[in-house]
């Protein structure tokens, strides 16, 4: 769930596939290290994890969107330490009898992840260090899943 | 003796991210925790941040509360997001 190590999201999305069964639809997401933002370069991406917080807090994720669009199976491989641009950051794999579930269940966990996962997360960028915090859009996009009633983690 | 953990950007207060020290019998409760852990080091006005909450053994807690004799405490700040 946590790593330290780079992702291959290719060999990570090979191996969801041959594992599940019964799937009429398998949505995969990648997420990469930009290689600038607001206009500076980033040299390098820091993240930091409590465990065992952030596992729980994904555990209770995952579980409820396996409950809500009743999937087959779910993958979240997620990166810690230092990374660089262009590295990948987060994979996600959800599994379904049908599309929409396996789309929309995606996007929840990387709503999720985006704002109420437990992460800190730095920029070493060209003009300094900064702490990132959520976007608003993050929050709206959050928002949208409130029918989920995420009381676990509110 | 007891493991702190500072992380995101109150790591940047106390220049490390893990110490291991003893509370000391005067820190009763998370208020006295906040006052002594701020002098120890230099920067009181960062740990009155009610926005960074304390994990004790693992566990958020709700403010004001006993410390008591853990094994580990941890400053949150609000989280980044992935």
């Amino acid at each position: 769930m946590l790593t330290k190590q780079p992702i291959n999201s290719s060999a990570l999305l090979a191996e969801f596939n041959s594992n599940v069964k019964n799937a009429g639809a398998i949505v995969s997401f990648s997420g990469v290290v930009r290689e600038y933002s607001i206009d500076q370069d980033v040299i390098n991406l820091y993240l930091q994890a409590y465990s065992p917080l952030t596992e729980d807090g994904i555990r209770t994720a995952v579980r409820t969107a396996i409950d809500h669009w009743s999937l087959i199976d779910v993958k979240v491989m997620h990166r810690i330490g230092s990374m660089s641009p262009r590295e990948e950051i987060v994979f996600i794999a959800t599994a379904a009898e049908h599309r929409r579930a396996a789309f929309q269940s995606a996007d929840f966990l990387m709503d999720f992840l985006k704002t109420r996962a437990i992460f800190w997360k730095k920029e070493i960028r060209s003009d300094g260090e900064v702490w990132i915090e959520p976007r608003s859009q993050d929050f709206e996009d959050f928002a949208r899943w409130s029918e989920l009633k995420l009381r676990d983690y509110q | 003796m007891t493991t702190f953990q500072f992380f995101g950007r109150v790591g940047d207060l106390t220049g490390v991210t893990t110490e291991i020290i003893p509370v000391p019998n005067e820190v009763v409760g998370t208020q006295e925790l906040r006052l002594w852990i701020g002098e120890h080091y230099k920067n009181a006005e960062g740990f009155q941040d009610e926005t960074v909450r304390i994990a004790i053994d693992g566990e958020l807690v709700v403010e004001p509360c006993q410390v008591g004799s853990p094994k580990e405490i941890a400053f949150l700040p609000p989280v980044g997001g992935g």
